[in-house]
């Protein structure tokens, strides 16, 4: 397979950052994905892999590569060593591993029967994989805080925070490569009426996809709030979002959903 | 040689050869059932599966061994009367241990820690290493043995620090009389956010203490998994400093004013020009 080579580019080239590459120069790689950058640096024998995260609300859609004079001083690298030290590399995007919480921007009201649709976009870990996907390391392209969701302190999960909220139309949903967007149905089949201000996305049971736009999604999720049930039931709908097709799929779940899985995705509602 | 023959026909020998066979059929049925025992319990706690085996295999053993003994002539009845009458001496001569046996059994039946649990008894933390019929095996974070019997554990306090997955630390700080309180909880409510160790929910919280002698009085209560409590500890009150240095918001040391009473003349006080070859160190005094 003829691989793409690793040169110096502007934005857009890289923007299916998650492709297959050959680093076959010497020299040290910058790789910028949003506010993340990875170092990368193979020797014969050796991968030197640095990484580094940056606040500037500016460089939150970059996405560029570039050849470096020497390795960044400030950071440390960690070695990894081969007998012979493979070419090729992929930075593969998976989800986080714990449920990322986003609130509404207000608190929303949901009438018995009724339903709504939200837009969530969660931000990504990149894994990084040499050769025949011989995964190196993982880090969070963001570091979220973390979260306690549940009614009570001793009864829920821990969750990451999403500092973004969940947006009703898909215009306002900013798509930004280091971010996948999940649309997410909430209907409530309950005689009485859900009041949500914050959902729960069970992240870690979906799969990352690669729309046609350089954009990335997850499966559509619905959630469903039952009477009889504290938690609520999870549906992974078989139906992609428009524009994508099963073969995009790039990255599979961390974990296999049950059938009829139940979630802890309302908060607030429920004393158990 | 006539003798010894006498002596192996003799019925004695027999009978010690098969209560020997007993003895270590029983050992070997105790060690292979307690073995099956801990199989056939997956679903249990390891430490209730280190007594069931241990139950098991002591139970197996006592039949064999009173078998052994009925084999080789003994009266159980008889042995049983004097095990009784033992028995009576022996409790009063190892109230303790007895006491520590049974305080033992009630701590696995209320089950308040399990194994690798850190726990907080008196002064000393630690993890827990064993739970045992007569004591609490500790292993404490400079790494020393601590056994604490079972019966003060029962009697004193006890504190489970890794019962729940969330823990709260509660940063106590005093800010001087002419800080805004508003912008203090601003500040602390902003460093708690910045920080990714901190519990997004439950909401850190501000608590107004009152009026102390040289400060304002502040708790702010943050949230955190528990694994990252002493990370937690660190940063939040390295980075709380950081932020106040910044805002220029005074942390004061205690104050002490002298008053000589109403009647009386103030302190006499004259205020000396600093030299001007000296460094500036002198500093102004006013009345």
């Amino acid at each position: 397979m003829a691989l793409s080579e690793l040169q110096a580019s502007d934005a857009l080239p890289l923007a299916d950052w998650w492709q297959p590459r050959r680093l076959s120069e010497q020299g040290c790689w910058h790789i910028a994905i949003g506010p993340f950058s990875l170092y990368l640096e193979r020797t014969a024998g050796e991968w030197l892999v640095g990484h580094q995260r940056h606040n500037d609300e500016e460089l939150l859609h970059r996405v560029l590569q570039e050849q470096l004079d020497e390795r960044p001083d400030s950071l440390t690298f960690q070695r990894y060593v081969f007998r012979k030290a493979p070419l090729d590399f992929r930075l593969q995007p998976c989800l986080m591993d714990r449920p990322v919480v986003v609130k509404t921007r207000q608190p929303v009201l949901i009438p018995p029967g009724e339903s709504i649709n939200f837009y969530i976009s969660t931000p990504l870990c990149v894994r990084l994989m040499l050769g025949n996907d011989t995964p190196l390391q993982e880090w969070p392209i963001l570091r979220l805080s973390d979260t306690w969701f549940g009614p009570s302190t001793r009864v829920g999960e821990l969750c990451y925070a999403a500092k973004t909220h969940a947006r009703h139309s898909l215009d306002e949903v900013p798509l930004r490569p280091h971010r996948a967007v999940t649309p997410l149905t909430i209907s409530n089949q309950c005689k009485t009426i859900l009041s949500i201000d914050k959902v729960s996305l069970p992240v870690p049971l979906l799969s990352v996809f690669e729309r046609s736009d350089h954009t990335l999604w997850t499966e559509a999720v619905t959630l469903v709030h039952e009477a009889t049930q504290p938690l609520a039931k999870l549906k992974i709908e078989r139906k992609l979002p428009t524009g994508i097709k099963a073969a995009q799929r790039i990255t599979e779940p961390r974990q296999q959903a049950e059938k009829n899985a139940f979630v802890r995705a309302f908060t607030g509602i429920f004393s158990d | 040689m006539d003798t010894m023959l006498q002596l192996l026909e003799h019925h004695h020998v027999v009978t010690f050869l098969r209560a020997a066979l007993l003895f270590f059929t029983g050992l070997l049925a105790a060690h292979l059932l307690a073995r099956v025992t801990v199989r056939l319990s997956k679903g249990m706690t390891p430490h209730h599966q280190v007594l069931l085996k241990r139950l098991v295999y002591w139970l197996v053993l006592s039949l064999f061994l009173a078998s052994v003994l009925k084999e080789l002539g003994f009266s159980l009845g008889v042995l049983l009367g004097a095990a009784g009458v033992l028995t009576v001496a022996i409790g009063f001569a190892s109230q303790t241990s007895a006491s520590n046996l049974i305080s033992g059994l009630f701590l696995i039946g209320e089950k308040p820690f399990q194994l690798g649990d850190v726990i907080k008894v008196g002064e000393t933390t630690g993890e827990v290493l064993s739970i045992d019929l007569l004591s609490v095996k500790l292993r404490t974070f400079d790494n020393l043995f601590v056994r604490i019997p079972n019966e003060s554990l029962i009697k004193t306090q006890m504190t489970n620090l890794t019962r729940f997955p969330i823990r709260r630390f509660d940063l106590q700080l005093g800010v001087a009389y002419k800080e805004s309180i508003k912008q203090v909880r601003e500040l602390l409510i902003a460093v708690a956010d910045a920080n990714p160790l901190c519990l997004d929910e439950p909401s850190p919280l501000f608590v107004f203490n009152g009026f102390g002698d040289s400060s304002l009085n502040i708790q702010f209560s943050v949230w955190t998994k528990r694994e990252n409590f002493r990370d937690l500890r660190n940063s939040l009150q390295e980075e709380v400093k950081n932020a106040f240095d910044a805002a220029g918001i005074e942390i004061p040391f205690p104050h002490r004013s002298l008053y000589a009473g109403s009647e009386s003349a103030p302190f006499p006080i004259t205020i000396v020009a600093p030299k001007a070859d000296k460094a500036g160190d002198d500093a102004d005094i006013s009345p």
